[in-house]
């Protein structure tokens, strides 16, 4: 935990009961974000070498669309399909709040949902453009 | 880097990566039959090297930002927290120099 003040943080209340604590589309959002970023950031390494892989050569050109045909690939590209586009709609609503546009409570609670929803057909979408 | 620089990083970078995503999700959908001629054909040009290459760098800086803030968030050891912050830095800083030697050669 962060360092803390002893005299005003004694005797705060604890309350982290999951089954009881609803947390706003907001926050969903928010930690739906983080989440999509951090499962793309362990793509990069892979993508690095997908991509040396198809430039080396006709042969390994082959390889790499194969295995990007196989179902393994299919599975974790859906995953990606659905985090670039959660993370995305997500990011353009963060940089919208940055400059006060929805800043309101129940504005920032419908685009949240908004973003959400879209981030959903939009990934699915993209995934069957792109593997269909 | 932190503070005010990192903010402006994350939002440059993020512009930056939209917009190179609506153009590759275009340009995919417009592209012919696959072949490893016509790709390395396309990355041979230098402006597509250039606007890929960017791409990376822009994906690499907002990885790192974005890693960065998880990591101070919820890891606080001092210890484990600066190994998670280098293995961070050498993720991300391997992929990138692996992906522009490639971008190199293929030029």
């Amino acid at each position: 935990m962060p360092h803390r003040d002893k005299k005003t943080t004694a005797k705060r209340p604890v309350f982290l009961d999951l089954r009881r604590i609803r947390l706003p589309p907001q926050a969903i959002s928010s930690i739906t974000h983080r989440v999509t970023g951090l499962g793309m950031l362990l793509a990069i390494p892979p993508a690095a070498w997908l991509f040396a892989l198809s430039l080396s050569g006709p042969e390994g050109f082959a390889r790499a669309g194969d295995l990007l045909t196989g179902l393994p690939a299919r599975i974790v590209g859906l995953l990606l399909c659905l985090a670039l586009a959660l993370h995305l709609l997500a990011g353009i609503r963060y940089l919208l709040l940055d400059v006060d546009i929805g800043i309101t409570r129940l504005a920032a609670r419908r685009s949240a949902l908004l973003v959400m929803g879209a981030g959903l057909v939009v990934g699915l979408g993209l995934w069957w453009g792109l593997w269909a | 880097m932190s503070g005010l620089s990192a903010w402006l990083v994350q939002r440059l970078s993020s512009l930056y990566l939209a917009a190179f995503t609506l153009y590759a999700v275009v340009r995919l959908s417009m592209a012919e039959a696959w072949s490893h001629a016509a790709w390395s054909g396309w990355l041979a040009a230098p402006s597509n090297a250039v606007m890929l290459w960017l791409a990376a760098l822009a994906v690499l800086l907002h990885a790192w930002v974005g890693g960065r803030d998880v990591l101070l968030d919820y890891v606080h050891p001092l210890g484990l927290r600066i190994a998670m912050l280098a293995g961070l830095a050498g993720w991300l800083l391997g992929s990138g120099i692996w992906f522009t030697a490639t971008l190199l050669e293929a030029l």
